[in-house]
């Protein structure tokens, strides 16, 4: 039964530890995507 | 000048310029002092069983304060701007890494060899009789940490939180090193045949190799501007 | 542009049913093994991810070595990105690591020579990143480039240090072998599979990040350029 912790505990480290990365490059990405809208809005107006 | 009077031209800076505040040096000795006492008391050194820890002690006194002296090499030329002045020099990346290398190593051993007499008096070890191998493994030891470690001190002279940087560039790197050099210690001072310390010779023979060779093929990479 | 995303959303969508696969090889066709029991399961993680931690840092390596050479700044991306993949997967394994030695070994740590070795590379590589994160914009490149070859130069030297250190000692605790079965390799081989896609999947979508990050920098400081001199001309 403890063999299950410890399986259960290894695995969802595991799946937690890559699934914050991935958020962290998809919450990355939305911030640059969000600077470029604002960029071009700016060049827009300028035009 | 010939190459060999330029690396020396360099290294004369840097003796020259300690020679006049003395500065770096007496810090340095004080800092290994107070390691070799502070240990004293962590660990109970006069227990026979802890023995193996006495050669671990005198490398970390040694690292250590080793480490403060590489932070200065390029810290100082950074600080007061000579830094330029010495790029400026018409000479290779490899010769201002050799004087660098040459200065640091000169400054520890210096160190090294004021702790050396301070330890035989502190934990009651005569060296005399073993000051041969010794002086093999900690002159391999020495050049080791000055080779990476003047590549890794022209790095971090340039960044944020510099001294911190230093240490954590240096001591994954120097892992194989501080293994090896605090075994054959080990052998030495517990009068282990001469052989027993060749594999870890060899080690160190290799990394020493190793990174001079990197360091030569990169170092113009890392001060250019 | 259109063509590149297309094949993005197959790739995304061939690693993610590989990871749905290999979850189902491991906790349903995966027989359980004998003397380890159901803990062995974590063999199936640990395993694939140490294979491309370092593969990764062998990544982060050739690129460095590339970067310096070619002075193409392509490289500098691929060898970064790479490393914090690399950072990630290590990370993974030092944490199943010991999950998997406490139950089977009684201990949750050993200094034998390929977790000692596999934490300095650890060390190495979060060494890396903050040589990154600290350096000069103009110096950042060549830095991390030089520290990635002696970083990854390092290790096989790393790895005989310990050996012998080791080798001296007597060894307390001797990992028992795994008896594997057919059914076991296919589902290795699966598991494998679905991280290799997993890494070169964080790999193009991370590089994708970073070169979006350099050109945004990139446009932002030439209209600041622009908006710099446009004042000058109206203030002269």
């Amino acid at each position: 039964m403890a063999g299950t912790l410890y399986l259960f505990a290894a695995f969802s480290i595991t799946w937690l530890i890559i699934f914050v990365y991935i958020f962290s490059i998809s919450r990355r990405q939305k911030t640059l995507e969000r600077q470029i809208e604002k960029i071009s809005e700016a060049l827009r107006d300028r035009l | 000048m010939t190459f060999i009077q330029k690396v020396w031209a360099i290294v004369w800076k840097d003796i020259a310029s300690e020679l006049r505040t003395k500065e770096m040096l007496l810090s340095m000795c004080l800092f290994s002092f107070l390691v070799l006492i502070v240990f004293n008391f962590t660990f109970d050194t006069g227990l026979k069983n802890l023995r193996e820890n006495i050669s671990g002690i005198l490398w970390v006194a040694f690292i250590f304060s080793g480490l403060m002296g590489l932070g200065r090499s390029f810290g100082v030329e950074r600080d007061k701007g000579t830094l330029h002045g010495l790029l400026l020099c018409p000479i290779s990346p490899w010769g201002i890494y050799l004087g660098k290398m040459i200065g640091v190593f000169i400054f520890m051993v210096v160190m090294e060899i004021f702790t050396l007499s301070v330890f035989t008096v502190l934990y009651n070890i005569n060296i005399i009789p073993f000051l041969l191998p010794l002086g093999l493994i900690i002159f391999l030891g020495t050049l080791g940490f000055a080779t990476i470690g003047t590549v890794f001190s022209a790095m971090s002279a340039t960044t944020k939180a510099r001294d911190v940087m230093l240490s954590i560039l240096v001591f994954p790197i120097s892992v194989p090193m501080i293994i090896a050099l605090v075994k054959a210690t080990y052998i030495i001072l517990w009068g282990g045949a001469i052989q027993e310390i060749y594999p870890w010779l060899k080690i160190l023979i290799a990394f020493d190799l190793v990174f001079l060779l990197l360091a030569y093929l990169t170092f113009g990479f890392i001060i250019e501007e | 542009m259109t063509h590149n995303r297309a094949f993005l959303k197959v790739f995304q969508f061939v690693t993610f049913f590989m990871m749905l696969l290999a979850l189902y090889a491991i906790f349903v066709y995966a027989p359980v093994e004998k003397s380890m029991g159901i803990i062995q399961k974590i063999f199936y993680l640990h395993v694939p991810s140490a294979f491309l931690a370092f593969f990764a840092f062998f990544i982060t390596f050739i690129a460095s070595i590339l970067y310096l050479y070619k002075r193409d700044n392509r490289w500098d991306t691929i060898a970064f990105c790479s490393a914090e993949i690399g950072v990630i997967f290590c990370t993974i394994v030092l944490i199943t690591g010991p999950i998997w030695a406490k139950p089977i070994w009684n201990v949750w740590w050993t200094w034998d020579p390929r977790l000692t070795t596999t934490l300095i590379l650890w060390f190495i590589y979060v060494a890396y990143l903050m040589l990154r994160s600290v350096a000069g914009e103009n110096r950042r490149s060549n830095f991390s480039a030089v520290f990635g070859i002696f970083g990854f130069v390092n290790v096989p030297i790393t790895f005989l240090a310990i050996r012998l250190w080791r080798t001296i000692h007597p060894l307390v605790i001797t990992g028992k072998g795994i008896n594997i079965s057919t059914p076991m390799i296919h589902t290795l081989i699966i598991a494998f599979v679905a991280f290799c896609l997993l890494f070169f999947w964080l790999l193009i979508n991370r590089i994708g990040l970073e070169k979006m990050r350099l050109k945004v920098e990139e446009i932002r400081a030439s209209i600041e350029d622009k908006i710099h001199l446009e004042h000058e001309k109206q203030g002269g």
